[in-house]
């Protein structure tokens, strides 16, 4: 399947209001295509401000674009169409305790996606949800657990387990490595390379550690206020890349000792 | 080299719902007049804790003893509030995680870097008036990089990128010039290209000024290089302290050493495949360990780890762990 994710002339604006009457458009996305393959991992990586958070929400669906397509398995999906939408593509939200209710338990918020896109039963559905946490590496118990009663790291493998819920096609992430500590975020690569590996998913994340990019990605994806400016294999753009700012985004500087 | 700040055996306890916890736990740090000196740790580690106690902003709540707490060996804990601001003010910075929340929010920038430079007028002599004070100003903006320096000075802090308003408190230690500077994670929310803008310019303090840092951060990270020595703190107590290289070439402390293949610095991991890391979590305050703090993460611990290890010292380096990874011969 070649043409499993198609995004085309994608753009976005944004009206930022400069006074009374003077507003000024801010082209967050500009005319962005590029085609990824089921279960290949794309890294996107730029500035602060060129545009990463914004392509991930339109993949997401969070956002709507002003113009452009998604396409998943030759398959447009429609903007506001978010019902349908979350059963194919998923987020892996980045502040695991911000995006969750604090007055539910994980598992009643686990549950909610499986009410309106399965016709299970609620044995079937509460099956389902252990099952998933297991995968994560959470315990049956934390199904009664509420947010504020887990760590750091745990929050972040509740986000996870309900980024796959329902098996999703693709898994969409923005930044949500970057700020775990060391011992929990490499844990969190060690689940999402297990996952990936299981479940044969596409992933498409951005972030700015060159490490976690050079360490996931089988592509990266370079922006540059709000344009594409390059797209290539990860080893092509470590070892060859055409833009200077290719190289600084992914160099790590690794400590020579 | 002589020791500007001396701490023995620092312990500040807390009132917890689980009762008293001591968050830092008979920590140790000595600094060099001079150095760069990077703190490692997790985050509820107790960094900030420690910043804050050197630079004395303490809440009355905290429960703060040590066998030493000295500044130019000047007893920090015998003195009263104002001696201790005093001080302070005269020779102490901090640089802040997030750097909007310590600029005054409804102080314009410019005028804000002006009193600075107004509080400090022995360090800019004839300055004094206030063009010579604009002519500073944009001098110091543009040495931590930024151009639009009319723009951001016209605006209060609030309006600013934290990448712009962490600039701003660098420049903000350039015009105060500080025997001691702390920066507590000054870059870590920051994107690769402005991380290392921030990171350079704390650098030129020390090499220009001969400015003596504490940096602290969640990571072993490549900012590192201009560090001189090194130490890794784990749920309130030091693991290991040393110099840079011997430390991370040759690592004494089990937590070092996951520290450094978690944080993809030897590079001996081919991309996609696993990461070596510590099992569980960090422990909360409610949950510490006795003993060694790391023991239940800790690959090489055994029974004896439910005491607390001594710090040993192998000449320049210290470590607290009953079975360290480097030899030592029974005559050091
Ligand atoms: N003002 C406070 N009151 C109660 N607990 C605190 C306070 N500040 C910090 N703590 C607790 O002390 C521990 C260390 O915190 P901190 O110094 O902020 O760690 P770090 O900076 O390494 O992330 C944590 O468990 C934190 O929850
Ligand atoms: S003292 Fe024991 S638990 Fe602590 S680091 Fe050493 S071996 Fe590990
Ligand atoms: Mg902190």
């Amino acid at each position: 399947m070649n043409n499993h994710l198609h995004i085309h002339n994608l753009t976005k604006y944004y009206v930022k209001q400069l006074g009374w009457l003077k507003q000024q458009r801010i082209c967050a996305l500009d005319a962005i295509s590029f085609t990824v393959k089921q279960g290949e991992t794309i890294a996107v990586i730029g500035e602060t401000g060129s545009g990463k958070s914004t392509l991930i929400k339109l993949i997401a669906g969070i956002e709507t674009p002003h113009a452009g397509t998604i396409t998943l398995n030759g398959l447009q999906l429609k903007p506001y169409d978010y019902a349908s939408r979350c059963c194919h593509i998923r987020m892996i939200f980045q502040d695991g305790l911000a995006s969750l209710d604090p007055q539910r338990t994980i598992g009643q918020q686990l549950l909610e996606p499986l009410w309106f896109n399965t016709r299970w039963t609620v044995t079937e559905q509460r099956e389902y949800v252990l099952n998933t946490l297991q995968k994560v590496g959470l315990l049956p118990e934390h199904f009664d657990f509420y947010p504020h009663m887990l760590a750091s790291g745990q929050l972040a493998r509740v986000s996870i387990a309900r980024a796959i819920l329902l098996n999703p096609q693709v898994i969409v992430a923005d930044e949500a490595l970057g700020a775990l500590d060391p011992s929990i975020r490499a844990q969190i690569i060690n689940l999402l390379i297990d996952l990936k590996e299981e479940m044969g998913v596409t992933l498409v994340f951005a972030s700015h550690s060159p490490e976690i990019v050079r360490h996931l990605a089988d592509k990266i994806l370079v922006l540059h206020h709000g344009k594409m400016i390059e797209f290539d294999t990860t080893t092509t753009l470590i070892t060859n890349p055409q833009q200077s700012l290719t190289r600084s985004l992914l160099h790590t500087g690794n400590l020579t000792i | 080299m002589s020791i500007i700040l001396d701490i023995r055996n620092l312990t500040i306890a807390l009132e917890t719902p689980s009762g008293l916890t001591k968050v830092l736990d008979g920590f140790n740090l000595q600094l060099e007049e001079g150095e760069i000196h990077t703190l490692v740790g997790e985050s509820g580690s107790g960094k900030t804790l420690l910043a804050k106690a050197i630079l004395g902003f303490i809440q009355p709540k905290w429960r703060i003893t040590a066998d030493r707490l000295w500044w130019r060996q000047q007893d920090l804990l015998a003195m009263d509030t104002a001696q201790r601001r005093l001080i302070t003010g005269q020779d102490m910075a901090m640089i802040f995680q997030n750097p909007a929340s310590y600029l005054d929010p409804y102080l314009r920038i410019g005028r804000q870097l002006s009193e600075v430079i107004a509080r400090h007028p022995h360090r800019w002599r004839g300055a004094q008036r206030r063009r010579q004070h604009r002519q500073l100003i944009v001098e110091l903006l543009q040495r931590v990089g930024i151009d639009d320096i009319d723009a951001v000075c016209n605006s209060y802090p609030l309006q600013l990128s934290d990448g712009v308003a962490q600039k701003i408190s660098v420049a903000m230690a350039l015009a105060h010039r500080p025997k001691l500077l702390v920066a507590d994670e000054p870059a870590s929310a920051m994107g690769q290209y402005t991380r290392s803008q921030i990171y350079e310019q704390l650098f030129r303090l020390n090499t220009e000024y001969g400015m003596t840092m504490l940096m602290i951060t969640q990571d072993l990270t490549t900012m590192m290089q201009q560090t001189q020595r090194l130490s890794l703190i784990y749920s309130g107590q030091l693991m290991e302290v040393g110099p840079l290289k011997q430390v991370l070439t040759e690592p004494a402390h089990p937590y070092t050493d996951a520290m450094l293949k978690m944080s993809f610095l030897d590079s001996t991991h081919p991309p996609k495949t696993k990461l070596p890391t510590l099992p569980g979590s960090i422990p909360t305050s409610q949950s510490l360990p006795i003993g060694c703090r790391l023991g239940p993460r800790c690959p090489k611990a055994q029974r004896i780890c439910v005491q607390r290890p001594e710090l040993t010292t192998v000449q320049q380096r210290q470590f607290a762990c009953h079975f360290p990874l480097i030899e030592i011969s029974p005559h050091e």
